[in-house]
């Protein structure tokens, strides 16, 4: 892989090293690589919860506040993330680059990210119970929240739908559901089990001694050799019917999300002409639905398509007037078919890679894109860099837009429906 | 054209000023290293600067709400019948624009063909093309992004604590107004906005990235006549009381749990260049201070439950106006409200240890320095910091020279706790 260094520290764990001068700041991120399924979903999310509630040697928020800000306003975040049918566990260290701060912060830093994840606060062979009631509740205000923010609901809806019954449909924040049987005990063997047996990928960038961080890292963390099973993952399936779900709510604006299957996997030779499609299509502010629904039509103030690499699917989403959800939707429709028929002009598509360089040149410029990137090239086993990538999109023609765009389908539609004017 | 170069050897940063013959002061800002450019081009106006006299009339002129910012959404469209957004994209630029209460900003980040983008975003914003037709679109299209804030509690909860702050100033109106107000906008209206507003010595250029500053003049001479500019803009703004308006409100919208923001009204207007930087530095700190994760009052609110980690302080201050606000979620708001006056109160008797002000300058220098992580960033800092008087690279001696004495003036003139607002959002 290129422009990242690879160390291993023992089976199924590495060190990722990402060298990069350019930045004030470094992070140090480690990565637990796990399957998303129902069974532990809840606890995961809990885990990351209680685990930055406290330590053994910081043992609560105080403790570890104080410091952070004591080690120039350093950031200690932990969080989950869906990487296709899979998800990432994660506790990420960002800190002022020691250069600037005249001290070795990089050796606090590594070691404040050993104590979070191998060090946590146990009494009785469980986790502090006042610190799980606690962030049950907060994990049950957030999730009861999802729905205060409309546009963010209604993909979800639609992507919960589309893909109900299987590993991707399942909510990584948890089901309140869940909760009761969740007890200090029983998240701590879970914790156990994670840090015993997970895939483990520790990525450090920024500027940094090489040597000096790995030995930190491979002396430092009590990580043993794990056999990781494997986390699999399948793309979005065709449906013979389109699935259709109205939900009415008491808002001014109505919402409508469309969810496609595009059956062209990340790995698949005409991938970077989805990529290209997409960006034509609804992922700029030249598209085709930015231009009609937007513009001409003046239906929405937000429309927008994005894709998903892994599952391969295309999320459509705009709000819109309640009454004019047959003109959105047409409208849509008419724009993915001029697709399908080739209907692009030669200023779209060199708007359409020229987009698509600047936001994959844009990566390199921060650490967090670039960690993000990595993390997926490893999970999907593929090692295309950046510039490779480029090029693959830039070579993309009009015949294989159109190619990829006929296995476009569509699967679920999500209607938020507001008050009729 | 030439530059006054400004360096801060602590964070390595280094700072390019000149004015153009036109009048319009142009910032560099040199990163080498990163693949991004960002440029950015801003008018001092704003939805605040509603009452002025247009160029070349004698009469006051008092503006519908919303003015500022569906003009800024008309002006991407070019006399040619184009769009500013397709021109951007044939050389890989990526543009978008915003408005607040006093700064209308026109911006693009591109990794390639930076002088190209450069001449797209000078010449779009140079010139303003309105006719009956493209301004009645508009007014479909806004009217969607008004009623997505209208469904937004976040948006609500905050537009209407400062609706409860101000009596008189505009502050407290929609930036967007409202689908009434703007359908009073005529194609008229906006040339006179124009005229008035966006003359080069109300503006100014922020550029980011590894940038050679004498190729810039050219762009400047090319988009911008020398004459263009017409001087001070005659402005209006009524007086307003010291007192908060109201101390309470609320609404009611399709939410789980209340939503609250408790607001602090800046009495002590007028303030200009470094000391209002001094002044915004010393809020930062009082607010990590009082409610800071490592503060006592937080966990103390965090543990019985009545705040989550949405917890958040932030202050905004203006040479016009100025508030602070701790805005979350909680089942219990009016029980955040009171711990919150209350911890200030204790605050301003028992003081702050002279190791507590320590860290917190730590962690407040150490956000000015990442903010020099992000093109878009330094670029939308920059331009809001100097429309204010302010130079950006003085904030390392401003935050070193805040002590104990004066963070308990701030604290005395700013949290009171007599002239505050409590706004909720409360579930239907």
């Amino acid at each position: 892989m290129a422009n990242i260094k690879t160390e291993k520290i023992v089976d199924g764990a590495h060190i990722r090293l990402v060298s990069a001068r350019q930045f004030k700041t470094n992070r140090i991120s480690m990565f637990f690589h796990i399957p998303l399924d129902r069974e532990n979903v809840t606890k995961v999310s809990l885990l990351r919860q209680v685990m930055k509630r406290g330590t053994k040697n910081f043992p609560t928020l105080t403790h570890l506040a104080s410091e952070l800000e004591d080690m120039y306003g350093a950031s200690l975040s932990g969080g989950i993330r869906k990487k296709g049918d899979g998800e990432l566990f994660y506790f990420t260290v960002e800190y002022i680059a020691d250069r600037f701060v005249g001290e070795n912060i990089t050796k606090r830093a590594t070691a404040l990210l050993n104590e979070v994840v191998f060090n946590p606060l146990v009494e009785d062979d469980g986790f502090s119970q006042d610190y799980l009631n606690q962030e049950k509740k907060n994990l049950q205000s957030y999730i009861e929240g999802i729905i205060n923010d409309k546009r963010e609901y209604a993909q979800l809806r639609c992507v919960s739908e589309m893909f109900k019954d299987e590993p991707y449909g399942i909510f990584e924040y948890g089901y309140i559901e869940d909760f009761d049987d969740i007890t200090p005990k029983s998240l701590y063997e879970f914790y156990n089990k994670i840090i015993n047996e997970a895939q483990i990928e520790i990525f450090v960038s920024g500027t940094f001694d090489d040597e000096e961080i790995i030995s930190e890292i491979k002396n430092g963390f009590n990580i043993s050799p794990r056999k990781c099973g494997e986390v699999t993952n399948k793309i979005a399936k065709e449906r013979d019917e389109i699935k259709k779900i109205t939900e009415e709510m008491d808002v001014t604006q109505s919402k409508i999300c469309i969810g496609l299957t595009c059956d062209t996997p990340y790995d698949a030779e005409d991938y970077p002409a989805l990529m290209v499609y997409n960006c034509v299509f609804g992922g700029s502010a030249f598209s085709k639905l930015f231009n009609n629904v937007r513009e001409k039509l003046s239906l929405a103030y937000f429309v927008f398509s994005r894709i998903d690499k892994m599952k391969s699917y295309m999320l459509i989403s705009s709000g819109i007037e309640t009454g004019n959800y047959d003109k959105a939707y047409n409208e849509i429709m008419a724009q993915m078919d001029k697709m399908t028929k080739g209907e692009i002009t030669e200023e779209e598509l060199v708007a359409a890679k020229k987009a698509l360089s600047n936001s994959i040149n844009s990566m390199r410029d921060s650490l967090a894109a670039m960690e993000d990137f990595y993390m997926s090239q490893i999970i999907c086993g593929t090692d295309d860099s950046l510039d490779e990538t480029l090029s693959k999109t830039d070579a993309v023609t009009l015949g294989e837009i159109v190619k990829v765009g006929k296995k476009i389908k569509q699967n679920t539609i999500y209607f938020l429906k507001g008050k009729e004017e | 054209m030439n530059f006054e170069r400004i360096y801060n050897e602590k964070i390595d940063e280094t700072l390019l000023l000149g004015t153009h013959k036109s009048g319009l002061r142009v910032a560099l800002v040199p990163k080498k290293g990163f693949s991004k450019y960002y440029a950015i081009y801003g008018t001092k106006y704003g939805s605040i600067d509603r009452e002025f006299i247009p160029l070349g009339e004698s009469e006051r002129l008092t503006l519908p709400d919303g003015v500022a910012h569906f003009l800024e959404h008309k002006l991407f469209e070019m006399p040619d019948g184009t769009n500013a957004f397709d021109h951007f994209s044939q050389v890989g630029g990526n543009s978008n624009a915003f408005t607040s209460f006093n700064i209308t900003a026109y911006l693009f980040s591109c990794t390639e063909n930076f002088y190209e983008n450069l001449d797209i975003l000078l010449n779009f914003v140079n010139t303003p093309y309105f006719t009956d037709e493209n301004v009645a679109k508009e007014q479909g299209i806004i009217g969607q992004e008004i009623k997505m804030y209208d469904d937004d509690p976040q948006w609500r909860v905050f537009f209407n604590m400062l609706s409860a702050m101000y009596h008189k100033n505009p502050v407290k109106r929609d930036i967007a107004g409202t689908v009434e107000s703007i359908s009073k906008i005529t194609p008229e209206l906006l040339y006179k906005c124009t005229n008035t507003f966006y003359n080069p010595s109300n503006m100014i250029l922020v550029l980011v990235g590894d940038i050679d500053e004498n190729k810039i003049e050219e762009y400047i001479d090319k988009n911008i006549p020398e004459n263009r500019d017409s001087g001070e803009v005659k402005k209006f703004t009524e007086d307003e009381p010291k007192e908060v308006k109201e101390k309470y409100i609320e609404q009611k919208l399709s939410v789980s749990i209340p939503i609250f923001a408790i607001g602090f009204k800046e009495k002590e207007v007028g303030t200009g260049g470094y000391d209002l930087l001094k002044k915004e530095i010393a809020t930062e700190i009082l607010i990590e201070l009082l409610f800071g994760k490592s503060s006592e009052n937080y966990i103390k609110m965090y543990e019985s439950g009545i705040i989550d980690a949405s917890f958040d302080g932030e202050t905004e201050l203006e040479e016009e106006y100025g508030f602070t606000s701790f805005g979350g979620e909680s089942k219990e708001p009016k029980k955040v409200y009171e711990a919150v006056l209350e911890a200030i109160q204790k605050a301003k008797t028992d003081g702050f240890s002279d190791e507590e002000i320590k860290r917190i300058k730590k962690a407040v220098l150490s956000d000015d320095i990442r903010m020099y992580n992000n093109m878009e960033s330094i670029g939308n800092t920059y331009i809001k910091s100097l429309m204010k008087g302010m130079n950006p690279l003085d904030y390392t001696k401003a935050t070193e020279e805040i002590d104990k004495e004066y963070l308990m003036n701030r604290l005395n003139e700013h949290f009171d706790t007599e002239n505050c607002v409590l706004s909720v959002v409360y579930p239907v």
